[in-house]
């Protein structure tokens, strides 16, 4: 099983990069998902992938790269595309949590359109996996005071998105 | 009643202009205001502070998702404001499978409209000030007419039946 994956180069995305036999694109490798040309780059060159692992997050852009992945697999039998959520997407936002709207917007693009795709009942299978906090390097430094309880590991993370 | 809106400089919200000058200002990227550019967005935030109604029109990527969460924080706690969201019929409709979607990236207009619509109910009952989100199918703007030549005067709203419905 050959996969392609977004976002490889830190955190949960490269996790999964080192554990699966996989193809990164990430802004420091040159494949930045906000930009049309880039994503068509990248989904020529996971032609060959069977899975595909909508990781990245920025903006709204993974929900452009969806789009786009979508509509070079959507005939294709065997081909996957998982695209890795938020919790965020399963609730409604305290009153003092406005800062949090944006990012809740993004994530819920992404969900929608997977569950539109899907009433579409297309050939090849689209998902939608989340999680709530991940231990990575980044949220453990945003948030010093998380205990063990407060988040699940980077391992946990990718299991949830390959199940 | 003082209104601020985006995208004044044709179609929809170019007559949404004309009928409520002088006591409206207007954004577009024709006259320097970009609603995907977050410091082009905070400057309209600020430039229509004093307004009552904000009538979120422009359509630009997932620019006007940005716009109503930013222009709903200013005025969260200011119930006599109004932000009017302009949506579409498309975020009612389930696309067919593949036409439509190769010819002119309906899927993508579908998912910008599709977030301003969820943000706008996510956002109710999080602000003091008033949402309306009003939707309408295709309007008989210069640009659908040349778009749909085969289009009859049944197929499509007019240009003011559509500012009608905004303003309701």
């Amino acid at each position: 099983m050959k996969y392609a994956i977004t976002g490889h180069t830190a955190g949960i995305g490269r996790r999964a990069l080192q554990r699966l036999d996989a193809l990164g694109f990430s802004r420091s490798t040159g494949y930045d998902i906000s930009n049309a040309e880039d994503r068509q780059r990248i989904v020529y060159e996971s032609r060959n992938c069977d899975v595909f692992i909508n990781c990245a997050h920025a903006g709204f852009a993974s929900t452009y790269m969806l789009l786009d992945i979508y509509y070079a697999w959507q005939d294709l039998p065997n081909k996957t595309i998982i695209n890795v959520g938020s919790r965020i997407t399963e609730i409604e936002l305290p009153k003092d949590r406005r800062d949090l709207l944006t990012y809740q917007a993004e994530k819920l693009a992404l969900k929608e359109t997977v569950a539109r795709i899907n009433s579409l009942t297309p050939v090849c299978s689209v998902k939608y996996r989340w999680f709530a906090y991940v231990g990575t390097e980044k949220i453990l430094n945003k948030y010093p005071h998380f205990k063990q309880g407060d988040y699940i590991t980077e391992d946990q993370a990718v299991d949830i998105i390959l199940s | 009643m003082k209104y601020a809106i985006t995208g004044h400089t044709y179609g929809i919200g170019q007559r949404a202009f004309e009928r409520l000058s002088p006591n409206i200002i207007g954004f577009a990227r024709s006259t320097g205001y970009d609603i995907t550019k977050e410091e082009d967005r905070r400057r309209i935030v600020k430039e229509s502070l004093d307004c009552d109604v904000f009538i979120n029109n422009a359509n630009f990527g997932f620019g006007s998702t940005h716009m109503l969460i930013e222009m709903a924080r200013a005025w969260a706690d200011l119930p006599e404001k109004k932000i009017i969201n302009v949506g579409s019929q498309i975020a009612e409709v389930i696309l067919p499978r593949k036409d439509l979607f190769a010819v002119n990236h309906a899927f993508h207009y579908q998912a910008q409209k599709a977030s301003l619509k969820t943000t706008h109910y996510n956002l109710l009952p999080l602000v003091k000030c008033q949402m309306t989100y009003r939707w309408f199918n295709y309007v008989g703007t210069e640009s659908i007419i040349r778009k749909f030549p085969h289009f009859t005067e049944r197929d499509y709203i007019t240009i003011d039946a559509a500012v009608d419905i905004i303003l309701s």
